[in-house]
């Protein structure tokens, strides 16, 4: 599961996510990316589920790209305890979406499956999400919703 | 090669109230190139949106702006990021006897031999090329075939790209075009379940003030002791 080595800080404050995602908004690698239509905080966990589908779903033909990384720890407050005391402790590690990034890439895989393998993806995640198809897979830089 | 065209206005509207402009359904744009002042423009949105969705790779376009005509290429094309709808274009006049350089998108046709066997997959490199060409010698995508790709490590570089006359490719001949490499999921399906997720979170180095190198104390304690030293 995806999670930092080494950290800063251990602990941050939660932060806003307003506006679109101008960087990582273009696939880069692959043919077929998973693109975020909505701000989120995807889990560790949310993102290795969603690889998983998508590694099942190719049947181990072709290859996949992660393009987010969850660098931002989330506290959890023990269970029974009364306020105060400080801020909880590290419970899980998330990722901060904006709309328009892309999340996964995928290639050397028909389209068909692509698009299977990326809808499933997509259920495992806590947002809205729309496939992508590159310029290279479709000159000209076609969008599909 | 062929020519569409697009009819333009002048647009007074710069800089503040595009995205009103946008709602009453044009698209802005601008008009530059050499012996061209820069003019701001707005177009009909739908059709102006239509036109440049089938465009593929670079191609001539004829502009009429308040009945002037003007030969152009689109340079840049903003879109929007979600829905994929242009927000802004830039449209370059060109001169028909004067060499420009454009980028050319790189298609890659065939089946590669390499990856029926499911174990690899072709990865891309570069999907553009530079190339410089007179306005009518213009091509819309250069095709590369991966055909030759049969075995693992297997490339294809900007020299394996076929020009037609008239087109000089400028980019790096040695950059990677396309080539072999293993798939990349590998793992068994045993691998799996449980123990991946059985990770704790808190099981990060903080990187404390102080700190020197990797040898050196996790609590905060040492690393005051070592900056001290320093």
């Amino acid at each position: 599961m995806l999670m930092p080595k080494r950290v800063k800080y251990r602990k941050q404050m939660r932060g806003r996510m307003r506006g679109k995602d101008a960087r990582g908004s273009e696939i880069h690698f692959g043919e077929y990316g998973l693109q975020a239509m909505e701000p989120g905080w995807i889990t560790q966990r949310q993102i290795e589920a969603a690889r998983r589908a998508i590694v099942r779903a190719l049947k181990r033909r072709g290859k996949v790209w992660i393009r987010v990384f969850p660098d931002k720890p989330v506290t959890q407050r023990a269970a029974e305890t009364r306020m105060g005391k400080g801020k909880g402790s590290v419970d899980h590690w998330v990722a901060v979406v904006r709309p328009g990034r892309i999340l996964f890439e995928l290639a050397g895989a028909p389209p068909d499956i692509a698009r299977e393998a990326l809808r499933l993806a997509g259920h495992k995640l806590p947002i809205k999400v729309q496939m992508r198809v590159s310029r290279t897979a479709d000159v000209g830089g076609a969008m599909e919703g | 090669m062929e020519t569409l065209s697009l009819t333009a206005q002048k647009r007074d509207t710069v800089r503040k109230g595009l995205n009103r402009l946008r709602r009453e359904g044009f698209l802005p744009a601008v008009l530059y190139g050499p012996g061209v002042e820069a003019i701001p423009l707005q177009l009909p949105a739908h059709q102006a949106g239509q036109l440049l969705n089938r465009i593929r790779g670079t191609v001539l376009l004829e502009l009429s702006v308040d009945g002037e005509k003007h030969t152009t290429i689109v340079r840049d094309l903003q879109r929007d990021v979600l829905l994929g709808t242009p927000l802004h274009v830039d449209f370059m006049a060109v001169a028909m006897d004067q060499k420009l350089t454009i980028t050319v998108p790189i298609r890659l046709v065939g089946e590669a031999p390499a990856v029926a066997t499911g174990e690899y997959a072709v990865m891309t490199g570069i999907s553009e090329v530079e190339v410089e060409c007179l306005p009518r010698d213009m091509v819309n995508s250069l095709e590369v075939s991966v055909d030759s790709l049969a075995e693992l490590g297997d490339t294809l570089t900007v020299a394996d790209v076929d020009a037609p006359p008239g087109v000089t490719i400028i980019s790096d001949s040695g950059d990677n075009v396309a080539r072999v490499a293993y798939a990349g999921i590998l793992e068994t399906e045993e691998e799996e379940e449980e123990d991946v997720f059985d990770l704790d979170a808190e099981d990060v180095e903080v990187i404390e003030k102080g700190k020197i190198d990797e040898e050196d104390g996790e609590d905060g304690g040492e690393g005051e002791q070592s900056r001290e030293e320093a």
